[in-house]
């Protein structure tokens, strides 16, 4: 096969080579519509890694304390009314307790999001700096703190916020479909992936393809055209290259 | 606490506690944690056993018991009830999270351990990289299911298929033990996120290379750049 083929072909051409279909996604939430792949789903029963948990978020505690000193680290010491830096985890306990609020990291303000979606819509090669695990952090503090976001901006942005959010995700996992699509059509054309890069993909994308697109790359990887005769096209791979893209090599 | 406070700041060489200083507000985390969520993840991600971080395994474990030991003292001392009430639950939480990291971490590898114990221990390097209770544990493992595939098959083939363990020998025979183990799928793609700059790094046999700077997320096949993940410069997701 050579040239274009259409996305009809491309899923048959998958199907026989025995990578997973891609699964079509709507628009609103990624997780709930995407099927788990091979080895997604241990990571998909967590939506509480660890790591995103140690992320450090400014809390205005209410009460008076001295240093809290915990294995993973010290924080504190705490004074009513001034703001300091806890992990997510601990914000999140206290906040249950009523006994801290908490302030909005930067990226997730309204305004800021709604520049992240439309840098995202706009530049279709790379992805946008968020923090690796954006959608988790979000997800816990929009769960336990959601009424603190929303004093902030006014009761109206909370939902905003959320609609922003999953157009970010959205718009973010659909760059890396396109991405997968990419991978099949240079398979089609007789090319070989021999890796892809994804700088700037955070935790969510990268388990919501884990399954798919590694399996579709061990599969095209194992039935490349081998041999001097191959057509493999030294085509360079999109146009200037900054730092982070979503292009294949060769 | 003054003197648990100076053990738990002097615990993990890397983190220097300030003793004494004011520090208004600036959290500070323990650097061993950190490490061991990245090796955690890496060894999660990765088709063959990583070497065993057991500094960092040990300096959480150590400062875990001791975290527990002090959150018992206060709970019997029953001073300041507030306080109990207060700290103990947070205590007793974050030493949870610190517990299910260390576990998952040590049932991670053993799982890759009992899969692929007849090539672990017929490959020096990869058994370098077992802590000594994993050594033992895949001797005996290894010797365990060959006893169970003598009795449920082997016995009952012709002698020259049975692969008898010669006089003497202590281990089951090589051949063997690959047999009843399942390879490392070494050749699988994995994602990698670049811990330095790499530059130009081959990342197949026939040549192609691809560039890696420090921060960068690739997709690539494990085998060409296994080199690259033991010694820490890339690590998996």
């Amino acid at each position: 096969m050579s040239g274009e083929a259409s996305d009809a072909e491309i899923q048959e051409f998958l199907a026989r080579a025995g990578a997973r279909e891609f699964c079509a996604r709507t628009a609103t939430n990624s997780r709930a519509g995407a099927r788990p792949g091979r080895g997604c789903a241990r990571e998909r029963r967590s939506a509480r890694p660890p790591q995103a948990e140690e992320t450090l978020v400014r809390v205005v505690p209410s009460f008076q304390h001295d240093v809290l000193r915990f294995v993973t680290g010290n924080y504190g010491p705490f004074e009513p009314q001034e703001p300091c830096e806890v992990p997510l985890w601990l914000a999140c306990l206290l906040r249950k307790r009523k006994m801290c609020t908490v302030e909005a990291p930067p990226w997730l303000r309204t305004e800021a999001l709604e520049q992240t979606r439309d840098a995202e819509t706009k530049d279709r090669d790379a992805f946008q700096a968020l923090p690796a695990h954006y959608v988790e952090v979000a997800a816990l503090l929009l769960e336990c703190a959601g009424d603190d976001l929303a004093a902030a901006c006014g009761a109206a942005t909370v939902s905003k916020l959320r609609e922003c959010l999953a157009d970010v995700e959205a718009a973010r996992v659909a760059k890396v479909r396109e991405g997968m699509l990419a991978v099949a059509r240079q398979a089609c054309a007789d090319e070989t992936t021999f890796s892809v890069k994804m700088n700037g993909a955070s935790a969510m994308e990268i388990t919501t393809v884990r399954g798919q697109l590694l399996a579709a790359l061990d599969a095209f990887y194992a039935t490349r055209p081998r041999g001097g005769g191959g057509a493999k096209r030294r085509a360079a791979a999109g146009g200037a290259a900054p730092a982070r893209t979503l292009k294949r090599f060769k | 606490m003054a003197e648990l406070d100076a053990i738990l700041g002097n615990d993990e060489g890397g983190m220097d506690m300030d003793m004494g200083g004011t520090n208004q507000g600036a959290p500070r985390r323990n650097p061993a944690y950190e490490q061991l969520l990245t090796a955690w993840r890496s060894e999660q991600a990765c088709p063959e056993v990583l070497p065993w971080r057991g500094d960092l395994v040990d300096a959480l474990l150590d400062a875990a018991e001791q975290q527990e030991a002090m959150v018992k003292a206060t709970v019997e001392q029953g001073g300041d009830v507030d306080e109990c009430l207060f700290s103990a639950p947070l205590y007793e939480s974050e030493l949870a999270r610190c517990r299910f990291v260390v576990g998952s971490y040590v049932r991670c590898r053993l799982r890759k351990l009992e899969r692929q114990c007849g090539y672990i221990i017929a490959d020096d390097d990869a058994y370098g990289r077992l802590s000594d209770a994993e050594k033992t544990h895949a001797v005996k493992y290894l010797d365990l299911i060959e006893k169970h595939h003598r009795a449920s098959l082997l016995e009952d083939l012709p002698e020259p298929f049975r692969d008898e363990r010669k006089d003497g020998d202590e281990a089951c025979p090589e051949v063997l033990a690959k047999a009843i183990s399942k390879a490392p799928a070494l050749d699988r793609f994995v994602f990698i996120k670049a811990n330095k700059d790499l530059g130009d790094v081959q990342i197949d046999s026939s040549g192609e290379t691809a560039f890696i700077s420090k921060g960068d997320t690739h997709a690539l096949r494990y085998g060409p750049v296994r080199d690259y993940v033991l010694d820490g410069s890339l690590s998996l997701v």
